[in-house]
């Protein structure tokens, strides 16, 4: 099998999967969820298989396994195509997304317990979709994956949520679709800018990202215009700092697969979309908006963690933490150079898995004491060694502990801010980006603070639970809930011990956005950028430019 | 051997542990568990005797010259990479080495009291082989609690603790260090919340960690910025490319700072001043438009040394001499959080909460001394502004603690206060330039203090109590246990028959005080005379409260005889370590004992390049004197006499103020507590700190968390609600104006008129044929008539 072949299958195969969960609806409970578990573990054993073939050292310019169809046929003068491929910065998102699946499969065994045919078959629906956005190279069919995950979680957290579900699901929809609408808009507003350009009506990503390169969208206040309206749907789903609270109200509503994805993939495509389009397709403007991105993205690193100090529900806790999170990676990223990115798109990863696991783990705390109190809990470890084993490994994954996966993530975003601050700042901003990058790692204590906090109320001290939980015994980790933290933990260590791996596959791609947002900033300051031995072989370079020098 | 072999030997040393750990926690529950007690023992007794080799190999290659300061005797570090981690651009992240005397010295240091502390502990942990019952904490129904027992998952996390604590001396970069640094932390985390069911033991442990968090968040700055400036993480040049020759790429931060072309000055690096510069360089930029970038190159190598230095004369702004400022004190913040200084020293006591072999090991002789280790190690990179802010930050911390050792009751408690009191001798004696002085009290403190807490530990084993109030009078049913103890008294306070032999104690003291008394003699004033006059009373202070605590507890007669009569000697496991510490506590700092090398000699091979000579400040008023200033045979008569008396003289008097208390009674403990009340009470509440930090620091965190969670919700979620709303009602109004008024109200109107008409028309019809004939008539004549007419 080629790998294009293998890359449609592996987005096929869930779809497929989702056909047959309607269709198998008359069955039992277990036949049910074992079908959907299977559909998830063949996906996921495909994408093992893509992972395995993808080149060590990355891909640059064409992606990995590209497969077209002229959708409309060759010859329609709209070239809407259904074309997939993946890069170093998808492949990775990809992965976690089947990864993921399973283990969202796996935390509803047994805590859904009504139409599990329609609730599995949502859930790979969902997974269909991200992968879709993931792999697409094509605008149209971006953009219809990017909707399409919207309406199944619509109906997971509306169906299967908690109390306040469908005001949760409204929410949810309409804020994340107002957004995506001017989000539609912008990225037309590329594809006929390119159109008018080179004459050819093209929705391609690959080559509007090129032609954008050689004629960029012009003048830059038109940049800016269309960043704006990327800005609205991508931010909106980051979700960035103030646009987050539809955020802890999905999270606390939705059933924990929900939140296990949402936390996971969903948000993930926030900050993917403003790598693949804001960065590579509108550099000027970037470059531009980079302080601001900055001030919103450690806004949100510390705003999230204050507000998570002061919850008392553990999923609000978590969600909160994941806004805190998210400015990191957009901290990373918006540092625009190649440590940052690489940074950020490692937290992305880093996040997905270690958030989308403590969410899990919260939830088989409400399966066992349907609470999500934390001063009605106290001293699990002893009830529960593993999972509180388990907790504390997420935990610690989550605060950075060197040896797991949140140090190099983090490290790598500090370091790539501190790059950009202290050596090779555009000469307008570097007051206030030192003081981003001081302030940014002022987050790495609060993070500690309220993490460990949590897991000392619930799991150490003396034994406290509520008065209804003795009417039924507490068993620790079934096998089911083992099965589905266990590779989560492997993955933390695993990237914790040798993050190169996941690295050097992304770095070509990462280092093509880097090299043109990198000219952008010195057109745009006139900077000289100056520090020694820096990543960037070319920074130490005067460029001028008339009428982008900003100078006082 | 050969000098090779030493990264081998010391990586070797390192990764022990770490494999006892992996041990331990693969197969440790389905094993007994004392063979993981066994295992962690041998892997560290190992690691000390490979430590010990690497002693031997380094003396044979360098040998020590008698205990004098001899330039010469610097011996360069070896440095290189085990493992290249990842490459971004010039960025290497590593695993490396840098091994000089210190690090060795270190390395068998913290091996030696592991070993001992490992072997003392599988005596005193044996509670845990069993079902242990746990009588702090009480379950809702009122009985204590029984929990398994835990050996092996506390040998397992001994031994995680020795592989990062040896991984740090061992670190070759900064990033490296960092890490190890957070391991330290995670260790020391899980081994104070040992006693997991217990509220304050995990309370403890949350607070050493976020304590130490805050200091790793200055560090991190520090640490940053350090390396924005001079784009490498490593500490020593190593030649990268093999071509014999060290390049600008090659160099470590110590030779970036200091290079030798300045005959290892304190420079200002490149980096920093282009970065502080950048708006001077970018009016040259604009001034020049058709410059090329080879012009603008040589323009900045031409300009560097005066943007460096001020300009020509020295008057002008130092460029980039503040970053490398604010980069050091980012780093000491770090150390600060590490070594419980003030004022972050508030997680220390409590972290007492840890068994005490945890204590001994965590709190005394290792983790605490990492930051006073890395003190050490950065010192090259410390403008005198940093040292001063150390020096000032180690007087405040050392006056503080020892005045809280004074009150407190808890046997662990002093000897808690008493490590943050010797850290502040050990910070102090750095900030005012002595560097050997500071690294000399680190080893010998940390053979007194592992002594001391484990004699603590032999006391509580027997009496399973902390408070002081219930002993006395042991020393007859444990003599070992008390005599090593007062070996460890005599140790810290360092008495000494002066000029002839003392305890190791007695020469790192005296060190100190001889170069804060140099210091002084440069520095007249508030800050030099302080400095000097708080090292001399602290070590009166040192001498009452550790004679208080030893007679207190060995001495006089026993104050609960319940307890004193199950009280017993500790079995040999734990009395042996005891001795072997007490032997090293008595003689490791000997000046060249039995003609051996001195530990001194040893150290000062390490000593930073250009750390040796008087440094003076151009931003404030002070002289660090050269460290070997103090030890000139020209000031023999004018510094190292009169101080070593006056050491002497205030040892003495502490220890006869004890003596009046607490032996003779000729003073009366409660008289004076009674006299001072206001200051007892102040004192007994540690100074109010932490009930001060909760009022100034944690609560108002959680006020602001709390209004942070009210205005997301009220204003930010509510302004999304409400333009919801009124999106929604705009719809609504809408659709009333729009589609129900306008457009619908047309048609329907049309229609409701249309059907008016209808309705009206109706009535003509009849269903009369004969009156529609006449209709018809009427019409046709009408017709005719009209068209007739016109």
């Amino acid at each position: 099998m080629t790998t294009g072949h293998l890359l449609v299958s592996t987005i096929l195969v869930p779809l497929v999967g989702a056909g047959l969960l309607c269709g198998l609806s008359r069955l039992g409970r277990s036949v049910v969820r074992r079908t959907a578990l299977g559909v998830t573990l063949v996906t996921f054993t495909l994408t093992c298989v893509l992972v395995a073939r993808f080149p060590a050292d990355g891909v640059v310019g064409d992606g990995f396994g590209v497969t077209t169809w002229a959708w409309f046929g060759a010859e329609a003068p709209w070239n809407i195509r259904l074309s997939v491929g993946l890069d170093g910065l998808g492949l990775w998102l990809f992965a976690l997304s089947s990864l993921l699946m399973c283990t969202a499969v796996l935390v509803s065994w047994e805590s859904i317990d009504r139409d599990e045919p329609l609730f599995y078959a949502m859930l790979l629906l969902l997974e269909a979709g991200c992968l879709g956005v993931f792999a697409a190279r094509d605008i149209i069919l971006f953009y219809i994956c990017f909707e399409f995950t919207l309406i199944p979680l619509f109906f997971l957290i509306g169906i299967w949520g908690s109390e306040q579900r469908q005001y949760a699901a409204r929410k949810f929809f309409v804020y994340t679709l107002a957004g995506s609408l001017l989000t539609f808009l912008s990225l037309l507003a590329v594809v006929f800018w390119v159109a008018q350009h080179t004459g050819r009506l093209t929705f391609s990503i690959p080559e509007l990202t090129a032609s954008l390169r050689t004629h960029p969208l012009q003048p830059v206040s038109w940049q800016l215009a269309v960043f704006a309206g990327l800005f609205a749907g991508f931010a909106i789903k980051v979700p960035l700092f103030p646009l987050h609270t539809w955020l802890p109200l999905a999270h606390v509503q939705a059933p924990t697969a929900g939140s296990v994805f949402l936390a996971g993939i969903l948000l993930k495509i926030g900050t993917y979309g403003f790598v693949r389009f804001n960065m590579a397709m509108l550099p000027d403007a970037t470059a531009m908006c980079m302080p601001v991105m900055l001030w919103l993205a450690v806004a949100g690193i510390l705003y999230g963690a204050l507000v998570a100090l002061a919850q008392r529900d553990m999923k609000r806790l978590i969600a909160y933490s994941s806004v805190s999170h998210l400015g990191y990676c957009m901290l990373g990223l918006f540092a625009l150079n190649r440590l940052g990115m690489q940074g950020g798109t490692l937290q992305m990863i880093n996040h997905g898995i270690s958030t989308g696991a403590l969410f899990g783990l919260i939830g088989m705390l409400y399966d066992r004491y349907h609470t999500r109190e934390i001063r009605q809990l106290g001293g699990l470890a002893r009830r529960l060694p593993w999972l509180a084993c388990f907790m504390l490994v997420f935990t610690l994954s989550s605060i950075g502990l060197p040896g797991l996966n949140g140090f190099p993530g983090e490290f790598l975003v500090l370091l790539g801010m501190f790059q950009r601050a202290w050596g090779d700042a555009p000469v307008v901003e570097s007051g206030q980006l030192h003081v981003i990058s001081v302030l940014a790692v002022s987050g790495v204590v609060l993070g500690a603070w309220y993490m460990l906090w949590l897991v000392q109320r619930v799991f150490f001290g003396p034994l406290r639970e509520p008065r209804a939980a003795a009417a039924h015994p507490i068993t620790d980790l079934k096998r089911h809930e083992l099965a589905a933290l266990a590779p989560l933990a492997a993955l933390v260590v695993w990237i914790g011990m040798h993050p190169a791996f996941f690295l050097q596959r992304m770095a070509p791609t990462l280092d093509g956005v880097t090299a043109v947002t990198q000219e952008s900033l010195r057109n745009r300051a006139g900077s000289v950028a100056r520090m020694p031995g820096a990543p960037e072989p070319d920074v130490a370079q005067v460029v001028r430019q008339e009428g982008s020098t900003r100078v006082r | 051997m050969d000098t090779s072999l030493l990264p081998i030997l010391l990586g070797i040393a390192v990764l022990l542990p770490l494999i006892s750990f992996f041990v331990i926690l693969a197969v440790g529950r389905w094993w007994r568990p004392v063979l993981g007690g066994y295992l962690a023992t041998a892997a560290i007794m190992a690691a000390g005797l490979l430590s010990l080799t690497s002693l031997a190999i380094w003396l044979s290659h360098h040998p020590v010259g008698a205990a004098g300061h001899h330039a010469a005797d610097q011996a360069g570090p070896y440095v290189g990479d085990y493992y290249v981690l990842g490459q971004f651009g010039a960025l290497r992240i590593t695993i490396g080495y840098y091994i000089d005397s210190l690090t060795i010295v270190m390395c068998c240091l913290i091996t030696l009291i592991a070993t001992c502390i490992h072997v003392y502990a599988l005596g005193y942990m044996h509670e845990e082989l069993h079902p242990v019952t746990d009588h702090e904490v009480t379950l809702p129904d009122g009985s204590p609690l029984r929990r398994p027992g835990r050996f092996s998952n506390f040998f397992q996390y001994m031994s995680l603790f020795c592989f990062s604590m040896l991984g740090l001396v061992l670190a070759g970069n900064v990033a490296m260090v960092f890490v190890f640094w957070e391991l330290v932390g995670i260790c020391s985390y899980f081994l104070i919340g040992f006693y997991v069911e217990r509220k304050s033991a995990s309370n403890a442990a949350n607070k050493a960690f976020i304590v130490n968090r805050i200091g790793d968040f200055g560090m991190l700055v520090g640490m940053m910025a350090l390396w924005g400036g001079m784009g490498t993480f490593a500490f020593g040049d190593a030649d990268l490319n093999g071509n014999g020759s060290i390049e600008r790429s090659e160099r470590g931060l110590f030779s970036l700072v200091r290079p030798a072309a300045r005959e290892h000055q304190l420079t200002t690096p490149e980096g920093l001043v282009l970065a502080d510069a950048h708006e001077e360089l970018q009016r040259w930029a604009l001034a020049h438009p058709t410059a090329t970038r080879g012009d603008f190159e040589s323009y900045v190598a031409g300009e560097l040394d005066d943007l460096r230095d001020g300009g020509p004369d020295g008057s002008g702004r130092r460029y980039g001499y503040w970053l490398l400022v604010l980069a050091g004190i980012g780093i000491f913040c770090g150390c600060v959080g590490k070594s419980a200084q003030f004022p972050l020293h508030v997680w220390l006591p409590d972290a007492m909460e840890g068994p005490t072999p945890v204590s001994a090991l965590v709190h005394s002789a290792t983790m605490v001394a990492a930051g006073v280790y890395l003190v050490g190690r950065f010192y090259p990179v410390f403008a005198p502004e940093v040292l001063l802010v150390i020096a000032v930050t180690g007087g405040i911390t050392l006056f503080l603690a020892a005045t809280i050792a004074l009150t407190a009751t808890d046997i662990k408690r002093v000897l808690a206060y008493s490590t943050v009191s010797q850290l502040g001798y050990m910070m102090l004696a750095l900030g005012v330039g002595g560097w050997l002085a500071g690294m000399l009290h680190l080893v010998t403190h940390a053979f007194f203090k592992s002594l001391l807490f484990l004699c603590s530990g032999s006391v509580i084993h027997a009496l399973h109590s902390n408070e002081m109030t219930v002993m006395g009078g042991l020393r007859k049913k444990m003599p070992i246990t008390a005599a090593t103890m007062l070996v460890g008294c005599l140790a810290i306070t360092g008495l000494s028959i002066p000029f002839v032999i003392g305890l190791s104690g007695y020469y790192s003291k005296d060190m100190i005080l001889e170069q804060a008394f140099s210091f002084a003699r440069e520095n007249p004033g508030l800050l030099g005379d302080g400095f000097f006059i708080v090292a001399a009373g602290g070590a009166a202070m040192t001498a009452f409260y550790m004679f208080r605590l030893w007679f207190l507890t060995f001495a006089g007669e026993p104050r609960d005889a319940q307890r004193y009569a199950h009280a017993h000697e500790s079995p040999r496991v734990m009395y042996v370590p005891l001795i072997i510490l007490a032997v090293f506590a008595a003689g490791v700092a000997w000046p060249a004992p039995f003609g051996w090398p001195s530990l001194q000699g040893l150290l000062e091979q390490a000593r930073p390049a250009g750390t040796a000579v008087t440094a003076v400040s151009a931003h404030v008023p002070f002289v660090w004197p050269s460290e070997y200033i103090a030890h000139d045979a020209a000031n023999y008569w004018s510094i190292v006499v009169p101080v070593t008396w006056l050491a002497f003289l205030m040892a003495v008097a502490g220890l006869l103020v004890a003596v009046a208390m607490y032996v003779t009674g000729q003073l009366s403990a409660r008289e004076v507590s009674r006299q001072f009340a206001p200051l007892h009470r102040f004192l007994l509440h540690k100074w109010w700190f932490d009930e001060l930090y909760d009022l100034l620091f944690v609560r108002p965190l959680y006020v602001v968390a709390g209004w942070c969670a009210a205005i997301d919700r009220r204003w930010i979620d509510g302004l999304i609600d409400h333009s919801a709303r009124w999106t929604a009602r705009l719809a609504a109004w809408s659709q009333w104006l729009g589609d129900h008024t306008l457009i619908d109200g047309f048609v329907d109107r049309l229609a409701a008129w249309t059907y008016r008409v209808g309705v009206s028309l109706r009535s003509l019809q009849t269903g009369s044929l004969r009156q529609y004939v006449l209709f018809l008539v009427i019409g046709v004549v009408a017709v005719f008539l009209i068209s007739s007419f016109l």
